[in-house]
């Protein structure tokens, strides 16, 4: 198969086309990475081809991790859904978890105490350690379980506090930039984080080049945004 | 990287939020096409009376699977939080030869008796069934964060997660449909249930925020 070439569903026979579709609700609703052994179209290039053009009609991408598959935002869609509001934490929340996985993840990584390069990859932490940040307890314990019920944050063993099974889900852009964040976070003055607000100055820096309009483009009217009915 | 088209950051946005105007137009045609393209199908989720709205729901046949030969792994709902839903819908599904959504109304008072029915509940000391009502209630709220429920006090009905259940799903729950937790028809809504909420209300809540893990590890399940 050439780059570029992606099948589309309706292209496959109806036997593939449920094989498909079965993966896909497999991939977009999984707590964990989905096995490829437990479904055909995740191990038939043909197949997994017309999945990644399905995931990318609705914005998403087909993402292989260590022990399967799980789908995960488009980066450009992501950010134009965050740049509308939609996903975006509220401040406890971020606070919340922005020290979580400053506790669980980069200062482990960086003492040597987690090996791997997964976010899931943490040393616990325990609500007496959040409790020693200036956010109100009450309001730790509301932005933890808020974070619990949309996955961004789970329990361990004796109720420790870890990152959740949507950390899986991050596209390595965005892990990297969350990656980026945590050292601005915790080290603005270091050699690093100059390096990373260089980086990004650059990147705001970079023209963007427009593309002509195409059926379902952005300047298709056929595709406009939503209205009030 | 190309840039995603604006049916792909509809569809989305629509992911994203659960539900979502009903686009018009031209524009509902794209996300219909676009839906079919994504393996997925558009539902209207619209109640009677109301603006239209639209959500993302599954292809039939193709519903998402669980279960341990699936080779999908979930993270399992609590008791409570199953026992309680159940509650919910036989109380809002009044006809089973019909699609459960959009339902009738019920109210908590309802709800929680009928959970209280099934006798699965913890030893029966004045504490035991404080504490089993807080969960109740707390699973109401998770319920209701997730889109299953539908809560305007003291009223309670089935949220939009259920108007994407397909034929095949809805087939399967009405064999068990007698089975799910009710009261009987000679149960008595006590006026309380239709006034304006106790100031306790703000008790349970802040006692939740501090104790919602009992939601996930409350002895007796």
């Amino acid at each position: 198969m050439t780059a570029g070439f992606r099948l589309a569903l309706a292209d496959l026979s109806p036997t593939r086309q449920g094989e498909v579709q079965a993966a896909l609700a497999a991939v977009e609703t999984a707590d964990a990475p989905v096995p490829a052994a437990a479904f055909r179209a995740l191990q038939d290039p043909t197949m997994r081809s017309a999945l990644e053009g399905c995931l990318s009609e609705a914005g998403r991408v087909l993402l292989c991790l260590p022990g399967g598959y799980l789908s995960g935002y488009d980066d450009g869609v992501a950010e134009r859904l965050a740049r509308d509001g939609l996903g975006v934490l509220p401040p406890d929340d971020r606070a919340v978890l922005a020290l979580v996985l400053l506790l669980c993840v980069a200062v482990p990584r960086s003492a040597g105490q987690v090996s791997g390069t997964s976010w899931l990859d943490a040393k616990p932490t325990s609500y007496l350690e959040l409790d020693r940040s200036q956010i109100p307890n009450t309001r730790v314990r509301e932005s933890v379980r808020r974070l619990r019920h949309c996955g961004l944050l789970r329990f361990g063993a004796r109720k420790q506090i870890l990152p959740g099974p949507q950390f899986a889900r991050f596209t390595e852009a965005t892990s990297d930039r969350l990656w980026e964040d945590l050292i601005l976070l915790a080290a603005p003055s270091g050699v690093l984080a100059d390096v990373i607000r260089r980086r990004r100055t650059a990147r705001r820096n970079v023209p963007t080049t427009s593309t002509p309009s195409e059926p379902g483009s952005r300047t298709d009217p056929a595709a406009g945004e939503p209205k009030e009915t | 990287m190309p840039e995603p088209t604006a049916t792909a950051v509809g569809l989305a946005r629509l992911r994203a939020a659960g539900v979502q105007a009903r686009p018009a137009g031209a524009a509902y045609g794209a996300w219909h096409a676009a839906s079919g393209r994504a393996g997925r199908r558009l539902v209207d989720v619209s109640r009677p009376g109301t603006a239209g709205r639209v959500a993302l729901g599954w292809a039939d046949g193709a519903e998402p699977v669980g279960g341990a030969h699936s080779g999908v792994e979930r993270v399992s709902a609590t008791p409570v939080l199953g026992l309680t839903f159940a509650a919910v819908l036989r109380a809002c599904w009044a006809d089973r030869s019909e699609h459960p959504f959009p339902g009738r109304l019920t109210t908590e008072s309802r709800v929680l008796a009928a959970v209280a029915s099934t006798g699965l509940m913890p030893p029966s000391t004045a504490e035991a069934a404080q504490g089993s009502v807080r969960h109740q209630k707390g699973a109401l709220r998770r319920l209701t964060e997730a889109g299953y429920i539908e809560v305007d006090r003291p009223y309670i009905r089935l949220g939009t997660q259920v108007a994407l259940w397909s034929e095949v799903q809805v087939a399967a729950l009405r064999v068990i449909y007698q089975q799910l937790p009710s009261v009987t028809d000679d149960w008595f809504e006590p006026a309380a249930a239709t006034a304006a909420p106790a100031a306790d209300d703000a008790d349970w809540a802040f006692e939740l925020i501090n104790d919602d893990d009992g939601l996930d590890a409350w002895e007796g399940w």
